[in-house]
């Protein structure tokens, strides 16, 4: 019984149309992207490594070679289990270098054009007979299914299908970094179909061929010969040889690559990956053999590659021939897909572009072009399958044809493995190891089926010559075409020498982090990139690739720093090596302006870079490693959270390190100053900053700036940072710290404040006696007035009533002045004479301190100019004045002197009072430290005085030499224009 | 000694996902989880690539015996793979 082919042809159809919604689904969202970006989802689209040789090749491979066929899979499970030092390395590669294919891969390791174009030619050449495998797999089936239509037909409709939906799937557009999300959701639901299709086939084996299990048993039981054969190949060449080959296969197949790698959007999933895909593969291996031996057992009449087929359509139901081919199907158009993309990608950056793009034309509609072109490709990489199915007939089952394609892709394994573990590997050496095996593989395997009777038996017999006749053809060719290739892989790479790019490269391949650009770009604003690129992908092109590269590195596109400029350059080469391959991308971005010579190594990049991979490493660090690391997360963790602005700049300027309180005072996050220079930080930080770093000076104290319309106060302090540390002839850095004093300053204005209203408090009782003085004699004269007749009598009482009134207003106006709070900070200096602060001082201790009769003595012959704040300074002798006369007894004589020096001013204030006992000497000026009874003191007087002195730039100490009674000495730095004229007067005077 | 202000992040330069530094080569008796690979390595080798291959396939067992072999290789490696997750959420495993 067969199906009619217009049903096939349908049916073919709806699968394909339903892969093709599937996929446009996940692209545009439509399908939940928990589902589509899932773990499980990434693996399936890996099943895409089995083709129509795993659905029908597997259980003629079984039939001719026995448990053999599961080394196909083994090969591919070690691949796996070896994973995170071969699969993963690769995987970051290509995330990081966005390396879109196997080509791109090897050139980015060793370099040059002549790398990615033999790979991508070798690859188109080596895939060819894997992709006409897949054509002769799905017409057999067909044929097996319909029982007619000659397959030349067949195929060429075949073909012209899946030309249409691998455009469909992978060049409706452009993507970057050619990743297509819409289809590897469609090859992961593939994959579950040929998988259900598959075991589907196998327990109607078992239970509608067999009738059960155990009757299956039975067969096997009594057909001893059946399981003796499907162990022979265990002992032999080919057992290990297929192993190699899977091994190899499973991630350097152009779709492999692709579907691992490239289209990988999160490294965990590769983790889930490492042991999902090959429990997906054991899966799928499981009903081969029960299928292998119902097609035995009801001795069908196909090849036992399409036992399969022929056993759902001995069963009777038209449903399950119908799943079988739509499994078959989809494998291998699956392939073809795939394949194509990957391979289409690799001849259009390696074979196509480059040549394009090395023309002086620029290039209008360079997307256009290379969309066009890639179709172009992808239907002449199918073409090229068909006139091979056309050329080759398969007489030794459909696995041949895929294994000389693992011959070919084995040939990339020594360039793999010394990309990864053999930093001495050459451009030269990997060449001549790869073309000496090409030769190999294609003389032993191609060219048999190209002449005389197109069979690989041609082969057989000339290993046979060779004296090998007992070696499979597979063994033989895989053992020849290696041993070529490693040799002169090895040889070639001892005797040449490696360029500094291929020096670069290796390192970066055997883990260490990307070299920084140490070059300064030679273009130096966004516009010259853009006039760069336009020379050779177009106007339109090259404005989007830079205004793209820029809004993913954060940079305006007026940014002109070459810091920026140098990202802008990393990122420019990284997004066009992902949309044009990284040859042509070096191509476009330095053909005609190469890079300046180096300079010096940029030191911030380099330590982000460094801490950036010791934060990666982490994880695999142990013992003094990861101490050192706590120890450097420790320190780093302190200068983090230091609360005083740590700023570290390098010896070219460049800022090193911004911690969070600079962050808080200056209002810059870090990521802004890592980026900057000193000097390039804003106002007025670049100044403050940038003057202080180039000044002799490692302190400035109560610096003021304009922060925000508000004046701030800065400590700065500096230090010189040698880098590397300890080396003396290296260019040093600085770190810089910055403490606020902004808030510190109001609290002691404030402060001030407080005393001052806390003194007029306690003057109040002497207040109210001097301005009553006043009063009564105001009312005693005003009492008069009102009998006296006489003018002049009325003219001088009203002169004395005035001046009591005066005497009064001067009362209250020193109060008021006294008691004025001053909340700015850094109070208002002019250049004063202390005289006048000292004479108002005693008369305000005198309103509170009148009933002890202190005699004032003053000495102050000559001005005392200073640069002061008087309101200030009258406190400062307010308070001293008032500790004299409360230490001093009634009638006791207060003596204040002062004298001029060079450049600054003295005054004395000595009582005779109680002196101050020795052990109190040293905490004279603390705070709230009183000799006072409770009540009578806030022991925040001294203090008060110490601060506003040296906000004055003075100071003052306690003359421990007078014995009866306490002398303090204040020294203030004269006023130079005050100094000047008391120059001038004392040269007059002369 | 130097260091940065580089946040401890997960997503690598530029918000990318963490990975390992490019192109990372560890020789596996390097690596901290090596050991289970390496354990692994050397199963798979003893069941399917060593005289002891030959030993059991001589034995005539089950047509499916291979494929317990196989599954006993991924369960394990399934299992390890798991608890180097569990490790790294409780933050005392190192990963590859």
């Amino acid at each position: 019984m067969g199906i009619e082919l217009w049903i096939v042809f349908l049916i073919a159809l709806l699968y394909l149309g339903t892969l093709f919604l599937i996929a446009y689904s996940a692209d545009a969202g439509w399908l939940p992207s928990k589902l589509v970006d899932h773990p499980i989802t990434y693996a399936l689209s890996l099943g895409v490594y089995a083709t129509s040789w795993t659905y029908y090749g597997s259980v003629g491979l079984a039939a001719t070679s026995g448990f053999a066929f599961l080394t196909i899979y083994l090969g591919v499970t070690a691949a796996f289990l070896l994973g995170p030092y071969l699969l993963r390395p690769i995987l970051n590669l290509c995330h990081e270098y966005q390396l879109a294919s196997i080509a791109d891969l090897l050139a980015f390791r060793y370099g040059g054009r002549a790398t990615g174009s033999v790979v991508t030619v070798f690859m188109l050449i080596g895939i060819t007979p894997y992709i006409s495998l897949q054509i002769h797999a799905v017409t057999e089936s067909i044929q097996v299914l319909t029982k007619r239509v000659p397959p030349d037909l067949l195929a060429l409709i075949f073909c012209l299908v899946v030309t249409v939906f691998s455009v469909l799937f992978g060049a409706r557009h452009l993507t970057p970094r050619e990743k297509h999300k819409g289809l590897v959701a469609a090859i992961a639901f593939e994959s579950a179909v040929k998988l259900i299709a598959l075991l589907i086939a196998g327990i109607f084996a078992v239970t509608q061929v067999f009738g059960g299990w155990g009757a299956m048993e039975n067969w096997i039981s009594s057909n001893p010969e059946e399981l003796q054969a499907l162990y022979k190949p265990t002992s032999t060449s080919l057992w290990s040889t297929l192993l190699i080959l899977a091994f190899s296969a499973a991630f350097l197949l152009p779709r492999q690559y692709h579907m691992t790698f490239v289209e990988n959007e999160r490294p965990e999933f590769l983790k889930t990956a490492y042991w999902l895909f090959p429990l997906y593969l054991l899966l799928l291996n499981l009903p081969i053999i029960p299928i292998l031996f119902a097609g035995k057992h009801l001795s069908l009449n196909v090849a036992p590659d399409f036992y399969v087929l022929g056993i759902a359509l001995t069963l009777g139901n038209n449903w399950l021939p119908v799943l079988v081919f739509i499994g078959g199907l989809s494998a291998a158009t699956a392939m073809m897909i795939v394949t194509t993309l990957a391979l289409s990608y690799m001849c259009l950056n390696h074979l196509f572009l480059p040549t394009r793009l090395s023309a002086t034309r620029p290039e209008h509609n360079l997307y256009g072009r290379i969309l066009w072109s890639k179709r172009t490709i992808i239907a002449a990489i199918i073409a090229a399958g068909y006139l091979f199915y056309l050329v080759i007939e398969v007489n030794q089952g459909l696995a041949s044809l895929g294994l000389i394609s693992f011959v070919a892709a084995v040939q990339l394994l020594p360039g793999v493995l010394g990309l990864l573990f053999w930093t001495r590997g050459t451009q030269k050496g990997f060449l001549a190891g790869l073309t000496g095996g090409a030769i190999v593989w294609f003389s032993l395997l191609v060219l048999p089926l190209l002449v005389g009777n197109a069979s690989l038996d041609s082969a057989q017999k000339v290993i046979a010559n060779f004296g090998f006749g007992h070696v499979d053809v597979w063994s033989f060719s895989t053992f020849c075409s290696l041993s070529v290739n490693c040799l002169l892989y090895l040889c070639g790479s001892l005797v040449t020498k490696r360029s500094p790019t291929e020096v670069d490269a290796a390192g970066i391949c055997a883990g260490r982090d990307p070299e920084v650009l140490t070059s300064q770009p030679s273009l130096h604003s966004a516009s010259a990139y853009v006039a760069q690129l336009e020379q050779l992908l177009g106007e339109r092109a090259a404005q989007q690739e830079v205004s793209k590269a820029l809004a993913e590195s954060g940079i305006d596109y007026n940014d002109n720093r070459s810091i920026s400029l140098r990202r802008v350059h990393e990122r420019l080469e990284r997004n066009l090596s992902g949309l044009l391959g990284p040859t042509v991308a070096r191509l476009a971005l330095r053909s005609q302006h190469p890079l300046e010579e180096p300079a010096e190594l940029a030191l911030a990049e380099s330590l982000r870079l460094t801490e950036a991979r010791l934060e990666r490493s982490r994880e695999q660090m142990r013992g003094m490693t990861k101490q050192l690391d706590d120890l450097r997360l420790y320190l780093r963790s302190v200068l983090r959270e230091l609360p005083l602005g740590v700023c570290s700049v390098g010896p070219d300027g460049d800022i090193l390190i911004w911690n969070d309180a600079l962050r808080q005072i200056s209002g810059i996050d870090e990521i802004q100053a890592n980026n900057s220079l000193l000097t390039e930080l804003p106002s007025p930080w670049n100044q403050l900053l940038g003057n202080f770093a180039s000044s002799g000076e490692n302190h400035q104290f109560r610096v003021q700036t304009t922060v925000n319309n508000e004046l701030a106060t800065y400590n700065l302090h500096k230090a010189e940072v040698a880098y590397p540390v300890g080396d003396e002839s290296q260019s040093s850095g600085q770190v810089i710290l910055i403490e606020d004093r902004t808030s510190i300053d109001l609290l002691e204005s404030e402060l001030a404040h407080s005393e001052r209203l806390a003194s007029i408090g306690r003057l109040s009782a002497g207040v109210a006696h001097e301005i009553g003085n006043p009063l009564t004699g105001i009312a005693s004269v005003a009492q008069n007035l009102q009998y006296d007749d006489n003018k002049e009598e009325i003219s001088d009482s009203a002169n004395d009533i005035l001046e009591q009134v005066e005497r009064i207003n001067s009362i209250v106006k020193s109060l008021l002045t006294f008691s004025r709070s001053d909340n700015s900070i850094g109070s208002e200096k002019t250049s004063l004479d202390l005289r006048g602060c000292i004479h108002e001082a005693q008369r305000l201790v005198n309103l509170g301190e009148q009933d002890k009769h202190i005699e004032y003595k003053l000495d102050l012959p000559e001005p005392l100019h200073v640069d002061a704040n008087a309101q200030l300074m009258t406190q400062v002798f307010v308070n001293l004045l008032k500790n004299a006369t409360y230490a001093s007894p009634p009638q006791a004589r207060v003596e204040i002197n002062g004298t001029v020096g060079t450049d600054s001013v003295v005054v004395r204030i000595r009582d005779h009072g109680s002196g101050i006992a020795k052990e109190q000497q040293g905490q004279l000026f603390e705070p709230f430290f009183t000799t006072k009874p409770v009540g009578e003191g806030t022991g925040l007087g001294l203090p008060l005085v110490y601060s506003m002195l040296s906000s004055h730039g003075g100071k003052i100490s306690l003359d421990t030499d007078v014995q009866d009674g306490a002398c303090f000495e204040i020294t203030l730095p004269a006023s130079q224009g005050g100094a000047e004229n008391a120059a001038g007067r004392t040269n007059n005077n002369q | 000694m130097t260091f940065g202000n580089q946040p401890e992040k997960s997503p690598g330069t530029g918000g990318q996902s963490t990975s390992e530094p490019a192109g990372t080569t560890r020789k596996l008796d390097e690596s901290p989880r090596g050991d289970l690979i390496l354990i692994l390595v050397l199963l798979a080798i003893f069941l399917f690539h060593s005289p002891f291959t030959h030993w059991w396939s001589s034995l005539g067992l089950p047509w499916y015996s291979i494929f317990v072999f196989w599954l006993l290789l991924i369960v394990l490696l399934a299992v390890q793979q798991s608890k180097k997750l569990t490790r790294r959420k409780t933050g005392t495993d190192s990963g590859i």
